[in-house]
């Protein structure tokens, strides 16, 4: 019986030019999100190549340097030695032999690479850079740059394949079934057909299901071109776990939706009401209750204020600068190209700049390392909003399964810090020892690698925002069925 | 096969059934006459189960209705003052449609006979129903319930705005259905009709049968004092 | 007869049941947002003063050091955050609000709250402005769909056109009923929020506050007109209640969600903005190179011998100002046309993609409001822009006046090198730097980039006007 039912409903909703107009529409809106997220991810690629190129470039230069000096070395006889950092070319030694002025002078750029899903969703990824430069340089350097986009295509936000699901999708949702058992109310033909042994249940039940079922077949082809089109990774199982999961959320969050349409016809109202409610409830779900949320959150939990960090980082700087200040009453540490050729100090200029350097960050650090626990502290107070609307549990993981979630970014960040000390200490062994860099030993420099996150550790993180659609979607099928039988059939 | 047994109902706190009482056999053509609101609708839509009967019961072939309501379905067939069709289906695909749902599937030739029986002409079968006139999808209507091979029909002022040459061919097709055995229960303002094709007629007031005659036993004069008296007054013999 | 008929109207709307939920709801909403606008806006109004006060403070008690190291500690430039930032944030969240100020380099501003926010942040901001934006033409919409359809359905539009009154006249009426609803809910909320701002005793001399309320005011009202005259139009030509909402639902989500994400890649794709790393490559290449391919080191070196002739010296012994200095000041100049160029290709790309946002308002009457709203607030690109440029302005000038004061007060190590004896400069010398100050460009300057977005609403609702006088002309009296 239902399947006679679907397969009418189904017929009924090609025939309908609405209908075709939406799917088109919805098409339409797909490829160009896909699109869009394929610019953004190749503009980031192209951006950390670009930087690595040019960082790698230096440190190139200078290797080919030590490579001119041993072979020069190697045929006029003599020791391969150890240069003190200045910058102007000189006779001696080339800077490349230097391992403070390699350590410090360049920079090693670190790739949080792109998942295969990264194009679905963008994310925070416009706002933070995916490349960070690690250096002998204090370590709050590595995230003091930010991705240049211009700030009112921030605030707009991405034309992403998750902006589609979130929020075109539920308004093609509810623009099929908003009218489900309404229209056929107002037509006359609900009667006609409860007039055959058929339940008002299974009726409904039927033509939801011919619904959902066009639309997320619909969804499932327009996700998998996409996939194809701007993915990435099509042949690891990384990708197609991470479509599958993409494919489920957004299933379970269009069911919400058809849910949600039943939820308002079985009350019913007509059309019109229906429609008035739907659009309302839209509204609600997706726009007003999120940036409510975000409202409650940063007036309860407000973010600590970077100014104030920034004064008092500063603070703190003066007065681990001043004990070095006293001592060292001279600018060069800043200025290691003016210290003239030969000069012995040059090569504590350097200590010295390095030690307070050193000095600055562990005077600054702490209050960075607060501040971001003041973060994270915020930021899980904050996430416990999700459950209140379904558009931000989905945000939070579309995100998580493309790989352009906050907990993503830390776990490269901590990759980044570590490798920092790792890069670091490489350097500062090498440079406090005075032993000459080799060119061979360019090829001993620490190597990066990022390690992704175990797959079970995104399902763990997933599982909140997947759970509370679950038992919203729960939640919004069983209210109406119990509706269903109070329907007015006949209007009396 | 139709039954009504002591059968309220009210929307609240108005009563539109006061207990009626009243039977329908195979082979009738029950007419219920009475004025807007005296409770005929009512009545069909409680042996539809569009509503919940508050006392009493409806009972289709012996199965009470609202313990029921699939099965005593199955037994019939509907036909309001408007058939309402699928607009964007054509004439034979609705009624495909209706058909099955009411569990029974045939040839497309056999749909098409249905609709001739019914009166459709052959070439409009093809054509969408957006385009109907009224006359056309009452013969749609018909043609569900031939096809669903209904043992009760329940009109609901079935040719109520047709024009008498329609009229005159849909109460020709129900006494075609009275003759194979079909127990048929028509809500109706026209008199007239009544007498013609009606076996008995019950006369309704305020939620009560007030009257019931046997269509052969009175004139067309005597049908019309009646049902005026009925209304004028408050019983037949006051 | 209009004001009658608009009277009813206003009536009928009023002791409708939903709009009590509706008007609650939305008049709940604005003065939530107008609160915690007031609330947010005087927070950071008195850290940002708090924190300037702090680092000029610094600046001059940065300790005794050599002049050019006190350039290097530098000074920060905090934003404020603009006149109406409290109805309408603009870019605040994402344009950094921090900018560093040090010798050798121009900085971007850092320290946006987006980033530091979680990315329900980026859902948007409840204020007033987003609400005025958004859910008041979905209100209108809900107040007007059935003025026409609704009434040829139940029959008594028949009836009313029956009593001699004209088409146009039952548009005007209808139209001056609901507009009076809306401006009601929303001028009484939007007035709220002003008076408690006002509370919060912030003084806003010299921004033209009247001026701004006043255009906010107009932007916002034709706004609404467009809106209302489109929902009137819609109701009068769709054949049911249940097209024209199906048809202005959809309008409005094009309008206010997909039209605004849809121009800003449209914009990106026209004009990209460069990716970071592609641009700090290409900006320090170039600085190394020089701006005309001479590398720094090289081009003072050829340009010394004109140098010292300008100070009447002949060798580097003979020289009034320290060479180092001179030099230190040099290099810096040598990079000014560099950071020019690449900031101005960045901001270039910028101000194309606005425009192009601008422009793209023929298809989404949302886009030159939010647009104008920013502005008017004070909130825009523009005024970062602005704010920038005074912030690298200052920064020359700044690391000018140590290098200079260097450059003459130790011109006796010229002689040679001088060790132990190098110049320290204490907090008087620091003091020949002005504290920083923002003083952002007038009004006018800013409104001449908005001519467009003005004309923009204008057409808009010159059209919208149109259809519905032609809608109501041909006014259908039943339905099908």
């Amino acid at each position: 019986m239902k399947r006679i039912i679907i397969s009418h409903e189904t017929r009924q909703l090609f025939r309908s030019g609405a209908f075709r107009a939406l799917l088109l529409l919805l098409a339409g809106a797909v490829a160009f999100a896909a699109w869009s997220g394929q610019r953004s991810i190749d503009r980031q690629i192209e951006g950390a190549n670009a930087a690595a190129a040019f960082e790698d470039g230096h440190r190139n230069k200078m290797r080919a340097d030590t490579e001119k000096y041993q072979a020069r070395v190697a045929a006029e006889g003599g020791e391969y030695q150890f240069a003190s950092a200045r910058h102007g070319a000189g006779e001696g030694p080339p800077q490349g032999t230097n391992a403070g002025v390699v350590g410090s002078a360049t920079a090693k750029y670190l790739r949080l690479p792109p998942t295969g899903l990264a194009p679905f969703s963008v994310g925070q990824s416009d706002i933070q850079l995916s490349y960070v430069p690690v250096s002998m340089n204090p370590a709050i350097h590595i995230t003091r740059d930010n991705e240049l986009e211009n700030p009112v295509n921030l605030m707009t936000g991405s034309f992403d394949i998750a902006f589609v699901v979130i929020f075109l999708l539920p308004i093609f949702i509810l623009a099929i079934s908003y009218d489900l058992l309404s229209s056929e109310k107002e037509r006359g033909t609900l009667a006609m057909v409860l007039a055959h042994p058929i339940s008002l249940k299974a009726l409904m039940v039927s033509k939801i299901a011919a619904r959902a079922g066009v639309l997320f077949a619909a969804v499932l082809a327009l996700g998998l071109a996409a996939l194809l089109a701007v993915g990435d990774g099509l042949g690891s199982f990384d990708t197609w776990a991470r479509f599958g999961l993409w494919a489920a959320a957004t299933l379970l969050y269009a069911l919400f939706w058809f849910a949600l349409s039943v939820l308002v016809n079985v009350h019913g109202g007509n059309s019109a009401a229906n429609g008035i409610a739907l659009a309302g409830t839209w509204l609600a779900l997706v726009v007003v209750v999120p940036t409510l949320a975000g409202l409650l959150a940063t007036t309860l939990y407000p973010a600590p204020s970077r100014m104030e960090l920034t004064t008092a980082a500063r603070q703190a700087q003066t007065e681990a600068e001043s004990a070095y200040m006293a001592r060292l009453s001279e600018y060069y540490y800043d200025h290691l190209e003016f210290v003239p050729e030969g000069d012995e100090r040059a090569m504590d200029f350097l200590t010295v700049a390095m030690a307070n350097r050193n000095a600055i960050d562990k005077a600054v650090r702490p209050l960075h390392d607060e501040f971001q626990s003041q973060l994270n502290r915020q930021e899980s107070l904050v996430r416990r909003f999700q459950f209140i609307s379904p558009a931000i549990m989905m945000q939070l993981a579309l995100n998580e399964i493309s790989g352009t979630s906050a907990d993503r970014y830390e776990h490269f960040l901590n990759q980044a810090f570590d490798f920092r000390d790792e890069w670091s200490d490489f350097f500062t062994v090498r440079f406090l020892r005075r032993a000459p860099l080799k060119p061979s030993d360019y090829d001993q420099f620490p190597t990066f690698e990022y390690q992704e996150e175990p797959f079970a550790t995104v399902l763990t993180r997933l599982l909140p925002s997947l759970a509370g659609m679950l038992a919203l979607l729960g939640g919004a099928i069983l209210i109406p069925f119990a509706g269903l039988r109070r329907y007015p059939v006949a209007t009396s | 096969m139709l039954q009504a047994t002591k059968l309220k109902k009210s929307y609240g706190g108005t009563e539109a059934l006061k207990g009626l009482d009243m039977t329908v056999e195979g082979g009738d053509i029950y007419c219920l006459l009475g004025a807007n609101g005296a409770g005929k609708t009512t009545t069909i839509s409680l042996f539809l189960n569009f509503i919940r009967p508050d006392g009493g019961t409806a009972a289709v072939g012996g199965l009470d209705v609202a313990e029921q309501p699939l099965e005593t379905k199955k037994l019939l067939a509907y036909i309001p003052e408007q058939v309402m069709l699928y607009g964007n289906l054509t004439a034979l695909e609705n009624l495909r449609y209706f058909s099955r749902l009411g569990g029974r599937d045939y040839s497309q030739g056999e749909y098409r006979g249905f609709l001739r029986r019914a009166g459709l002409q052959d070439g409009a079968a093809g054509r969408r129903v957006k385009t109907y006139s009224k006359g056309m999808r009452q013969k749609v209507g018909l043609a569900v319930a031939l096809a669903k091979q209904a043992k009760a029909l329940l009109l609901d002022e079935p040719t109520a705005g047709l024009d008498p040459k329609a009229s005159n061919e849909f109460s020709e097709l129900l006494l075609k259905l009275k003759a194979d055995g079909a127990a048929i229960l028509m809500a109706t303002h026209d008199l007239f009709r009544a007498k013609e094709t009606g076996t008995r007629i019950g006369i309704m007031k305020e939620g009560r049968l007030v009257d019931e005659l046997s269509a052969g036993e009175v004139s067309h004069a005597d049908l019309e004092k009646i049902y005026l008296q009925h209304m004028h007054v408050g019983g037949r013999y006051a | 007869m209009i004001v009658s008929i608009a009277r009813k109207e206003f009536s009928e709307i009023v002791r409708d049941g939903r709009f009590k939920w509706t008007a609650g709801m939305m008049a709940l909403l604005l003065l939530t947002a107008m609160a915690a606008g007031c609330q947010k806006h005087s927070a950071y109004m008195d850290m940002q003063r708090l924190s300037q006060d702090r680092t000029n403070a610094q600046w001059l008690n940065q300790g005794n050091k050599n002049p050019h190291a006190g350039a290097h500690y530098g000074n920060y430039a905090f934003k404020p955050a603009g006149p109406l930032a409290f109805f309408d944030n603009g870019i605040n969240h994402y344009a950094g609000n921090a900018l560093f100020m040090e010798a050798h380099k121009q900085n971007f501003a850092l320290g946006r709250p987006a980033t530091d926010q979680s990315s329900i942040g980026r859902f948007g901001d409840l204020s007033g402005a987003m609400i005025l934006q958004l859910l008041m033409p979905l209100l209108i919409i809900f107040l007007g769909f059935t003025a026409f359809a609704g009434e040829r359905e139940s029959g008594t539009l028949r009836q009313a056109l029956s009593m001699g009154v004209s088409n146009r006249q039952l548009l005007w009426g209808k139209a001056l009923g609901i507009g009076a609803v809306v401006a009601l809910i929303t001028g009484l909320c939007v007035a709220a929020g002003g008076l408690a701002l006002s509370l919060t005793g912030l003084s806003m001399e010299n921004e033209s506050l009247g001026a701004r309320v006043a255009l906010m005011a107009l932007s916002y009202s034709l706004y609404a007109g467009i809106f209302l005259f489109l929902t009137l139009a819609v109701s009068a030509w769709a054949k049911n209640v249940r097209t024209a909402l199906m048809v202005l639902v959809g309008f409005w989500a094009f309008a206010a969600f997909l039209a605004p994400k849809a121009a800003v890649e449209i914009s990106k794709a026209a004009h990209p903005t460069p990716a970071f790393g592609q641009w700090m490559a290409d900006m320090r290449t170039h600085q190394m190179r020089g701006i005309d391919g001479v590398p720094p080191f090289a081009r003072f070196q050829q340009e010394s011998e004109a140098l010292f002739a300008e100070y009447g010296a002949e060798s580097v012994a003979e020289l009034p100002v320290y060479v180092g200095a001179l030099r230190l000041q040099k290099f810096e100049e040598y990079d000014f046309p560099v950071f020019e160029q690449h900031f101005g290709r960045l901001r270039d790309a910028y101000t194309r993609q606005r425009r192009l946002q601008d422009r793209l308002g023929i298809v989404a009457p949302t886009l030159p409001l939010r647009s104008l709203s920013m502005t008017l607030a004070g909130t825009d690109l523009i005024r970062h822009i602005q704010f920038a440029d005074a912030a690298e302005a200052y920064r020359r000038e700044m690391v000018a006046t140590v290098n200079n004061y260097l450059g003459e007060a130790a011109a006796s190590l010229n002689s040679g090198y001088g060790g132990g004896n190098v110049l320290i400069a204490d907090e008087a010398v620091f003091a020949m730097v002005p504290p920083f100050e923002f003083a952002p460009q007038g009004l006018g300057k800013a409104l001449s980039e908005h001519a467009g977005n003005f004309v923009a609403l204008a057409l808009w609702l010159a059209a919208a006007l149109g259809l519905a006088i032609g809608a109501a002309r041909r006014l259908k009296v039943d339905g099908d």
